[in-house]
């Protein structure tokens, strides 16, 4: 503890475990974006990673409530946000717009991969083939007209599901950026600034898992989408930078009555986590890196290796913004003449092995998920099973004139 | 449908009540009756004056007027209620001077027009003899000097107080007793 | 079968409707919450008391406070505030000035020990002080309230008399309320983990008793009354002098005025 801090005020309030909140329905909100890229946008360079990326949203948002849950002072009463909302409150929103998405990203999901489910339950036996044909709900073959309701439906949830994704991450930027409270919060930058980083930090995590899981499984990797995808996490994370810049440039200039205990909390306080790894760490040096293999235009091995290291660094440095923000800001004593310190605890139901659990599991529930669909082989293309379908998006007046049948077995293959 | 519907609420029903430590409130109504509800725990020098009339009227006399008896006594409540009952309960009181020196200690952010003293140099400690404040402040009619009759217990060297350049020197009558002992007429605990 | 659209729009909308009905009527499929009752009969003082006819505020006058901590010390023994770990509905605060124009505050232990026998902060220790006071912090119940917006389920709220009270019931122990309170009033009781606060004593004050800390006050440095009441302790002072707020831009309009108050206290 430095200078004076209110009674009240020894323990911080929000853990870890808000820390990683914020962290993983960032990646949730980020992935999502990319997946949307392709099947609104229709960016083809990022086909190989759109059904993947889906995969990747879903994995982390069926973690996304578990350290809300483990930080409340009575879980028992979690499911109060639901049934008692108080609708002033940001954090009210919560439960319906993380329901709300859920259901969205498993009906895109099921959508997405229907023709590989209803393949895979009927050409698979014993325990696995029970669950595949649980899965298809009953509903084992797709006509022409489920396909075509397919299509439309993956597009139309796409679309929703970019809007649906900024709210999702940006009400919890407007739960800190709307209480006046506490100087280092207080901003209406702050839906903006979180949302931005989360897309960032979603982009990099595709990267960084495409390519594991690629060379785990012997697989080659697409130079031509991760070139893609490292120009997109550029873009958005010179946008990102800005936005950031902006905010703490204003409060230094205008330099208000908070801006005292502001200087004093990012110069003393927290300056490796803000200047160290959040800035230069993980936003500086990966715009650097970005930029020069963006400015080169190859696309090959040691490209790929470099946007690579550079996602792996703004990971780290988005996980470190998120820690500023939520500890720093509370390190804040709100008498304006103090602050409070924090270090998470080994053990126990807020700690560092906790916390390390929880952001394990997401990877592990994606093992889960593509041991049964894997978005790199398509079967049911493969195999003729399908019709032909359009592999580009057509505009409605050209479908309705005639099908583009071009290759489709090579749909989403290496 | 209906059947879907009736079933989420039998469920509803059940199984968040059990899920709930207390049953959940879904209005506000019972709430604030719950609040003033609660006991209350400081007393007034009002409920104190139905046993102890003699010392509450005394204290509500004079300068400490306005300090509760529980500021000192602890909260009574429980004491109350037992005496009531008519167990008896002593309160627990303090050392008469951490008691005293919590408001009087002499300090820069006090106003300067309460009464307040260093404890190390004042009274008796001066001459060496170790005293509580209550050997010469009553607590409950804490004016100075005191005027009340006092028993010898912590007074032991009457000379403090009585001697002749003190506070309340030996009247003439005394001129020619300054070698006898004082209690040989001042008998201890009678206060005479 | 294959799913037509019409019948995945219906399915939607069924579920759509289906929720819908249930949180209108979640009052039948709640069980509903049993009143806490005074005594055996089931009869409260609460039963004859109307809120709507009271408004109550609170003065501080910091030029009398001695800092003795009595205030703190019954809140705590009224109230069962946790001795350990520190936690506080109400403290002290000393603040000191020097002649080089260092503001130092402290508050050891909330206050609940006096002053008496804290030394001075070590940041001010053996300089010369010019200026020293005390000021004591309580619950502004304010009148736009930050910690009632942000309670997620509305276990926070306020009663028609001006007083903010916690549900204990409700709370689910999030801490929003904590963070978003401009005066670091509000704390996690450590064993049942919902959020707690002053209450103005609203236990005694609906009995026409004065808060706790009001009535241990030695000095008179705080007063209470209701502002219906022309002569109240608290009518005559807002009517006659002036007073002012603490963090008054964070527009809060609280009900608890300070005589007095110095610039520097936050």
């Amino acid at each position: 503890m430095h200078g004076f801090v209110f009674p009240n005020e020894v323990e911080i309030q929000w853990s870890l475990l808000i820390v990683l909140y914020p962290f993983i329905t960032g990646l949730v909100a980020g992935a999502f974006v990319v997946s949307s890229l392709y099947h609104v946008f229709n960016i083809k360079a990022l086909k190989p990673v759109a059904s993947f990326s889906l995969l990747m949203a879903l994995s982390f948002m069926l973690v996304a409530p578990l350290p809300l849950l483990g930080h409340l002072g009575r879980p028992e009463r979690g499911v109060l946000i639901f049934l008692t909302p108080h609708f002033t409150s940001a954090m009210a929103g919560f439960g319906y717009i993380w329901m709300f998405y859920l259901i969205l990203l498993l009906t895109e999901t099921w959508l997405v991969f229907r023709p590989d489910i209803t393949h895979y339950a009927r050409t698979t036996g014993g325990f696995k083939g029970l669950i595949y044909r649980t899965l298809t709900l009953g509903m084992t073959e797709m006509s022409e007209e489920d396909h075509r309701f397919r299509e439309k439906m993956i597009k139309v949830l796409a679309a929703v599901g970019i809007p649906a994704a900024a709210l999702l991450h940006g009400y919890v930027g407007f739960l800190f950026g709307a209480i006046k409270a506490n100087p280092w919060w207080s901003t209406p930058l702050m839906p903006v600034i979180f949302l931005l980083s989360a897309i960032v930090s979603g982009i990099a995590l595709l990267i960084v898992m495409y390519v594991v899981v690629m060379k785990l499984l012997g697989r080659p990797i697409d130079h031509v989408c991760i070139s893609a995808l490292g120009k997109w996490l550029l873009a958005f994370l010179v946008i990102d930078l800005t936005v950031e810049g902006l905010e703490i440039l204003s409060m230094a200039y205008e330099a208000e009555e908070s801006w005292d205990v502001v200087s004093q909390l990012i110069v003393q306080r927290i300056p490796v986590t803000y200047f160290g790894v959040q800035l230069l760490l993980g936003s500086l040096i990966p715009l650097v890196v970005l930029g020069a293999v963006a400015a080169q235009a190859r696309r090959e091995g040691a490209a790929s290796t470099l946007i690579f290291a550079a996602a792996v660094l703004v990971i780290i440095g988005v996980f470190a913004m998120r820690w500023n923000v939520v500890i720093g800001g509370q390190m804040i004593s709100k008498s304006m003449r103090g602050f409070t310190s924090y270090t998470p605890p080994l053990g126990g139901r807020e700690g560092v092995l906790a916390a390390s659990v929880l952001l394990m599991l997401p990877f592990y529930i994606f093992s889960v998920i593509v041991s049964l669909v894997p978005p790199w082989e398509r079967p049911a293309i493969a195999e003729g099973e399908l019709s032909p379908e359009p592999t580009e998006a057509v505009p409605a007046w050209e479908a309705a004139d005639s099908r583009v049948r071009s290759s489709a077995w090579d749909w989403e293959r290496q | 449908m209906v059947a879907l519907l009736v079933g989420v609420g039998l469920f509803m029903r059940t199984v968040t009540a059990s899920l709930s430590v207390e049953v959940i409130g879904l209005t506000h109504e019972d709430n604030p009756r719950w609040w003033a509800d609660r006991p209350v725990n400081n007393q007034t020098s009002t409920a104190c004056a139905e046993c102890h009339e003699a010392t509450t009227e005394v204290t509500t006399a004079f300068a400490h007027a306005s300090v509760n008896c529980d500021s000192c006594h602890g909260a009574a409540r429980e004491h109350i209620d037992l005496a009531r009952s008519g167990q008896q309960a002593p309160l627990a009181l303090a050392d008469a001077r951490d008691l005293c020196t919590t408001c009087h200690t002499g300090l820069d952010s006090r106003p300067q027009d309460f009464p307040q003293v260093d404890p190390a140099t004042h009274g008796a400690p001066a001459s060496g003899v170790t005293t509580s404040c209550t050997s010469c402040h009553n607590p409950h009619d804490p004016g100075f000097p005191p005027v009340f009759k006092h028993t010898l217990e912590g007074r032991q060297d009457c000379l403090v107080c009585h001697g002749p350049e003190q506070w309340q020197p030996l009247p003439p009558s005394h001129a020619d007793r300054t070698g006898d002992s004082c209690i040989e007429c001042h008998r201890p605990g009678d206060g005479t | 079968m294959p799913i037509s659209r019409r019948d995945f729009v219906k399915l939607g909308a069924h579920a759509a409707f289906g929720g819908l009905l249930v949180y209108t009527l979640r009052g039948v499929v709640l069980p509903q919450s049993t009143p806490r009752v005074a005594d055996a009969e089931g009869n409260s003082e609460y039963d004859q008391y109307r809120p709507e006819d009271h408004d109550w505020a609170f003065v501080i006058d910091t030029m009398k406070c001695i800092g003795c901590g009595r205030c703190a010390r019954a809140c705590k023994q009224e109230n069962n505030v946790p001795w350990e770990p520190q936690l506080n509905r109400t403290w002290v605060e000393r603040y000191s000035f020097t002649a080089d124009g260092e503001v130092c505050v402290d508050s050891p232990a909330g206050g609940i020990n006096g002053f008496a026998d804290e030394p001075l902060p070590e940041e001010v220790r053996g300089k010369k002080i010019t200026k020293s006071f005390f000021v004591p912090k309580l619950c502004n119940q304010c009148e736009n309230t930050p910690c009632e917006q942000v309670c997620p389920v509305g276990a926070t709220y306020k009663t028609a008399d001006g007083i903010v009270l916690v549900n204990r019931d409700k709370c689910i122990g999030c801490r929003y309320c904590i963070q978003a309170c401009p005066y670091g009033m509000r704390y996690l009781l450590p064993d049942e983990r919902v959020a707690d606060k002053c209450t103005w004593c609203y236990h005694r004050i609906t009995k026409g008793r004065l808060p706790a800390c009001v009535e241990a006050c030695p000095v008179g440095a705080r007063k209470f009354g209701d502002l219906r009441d022309p002569e109240s302790a608290v009518s005559k002072i807002l009517a006659e002098r002036n007073t002012s707020v603490l963090k008054p831009e964070m527009g809060t309009n609280p009900r608890t005025r300070y005589l007095d108050l110095d610039g520097e206290v936050v």
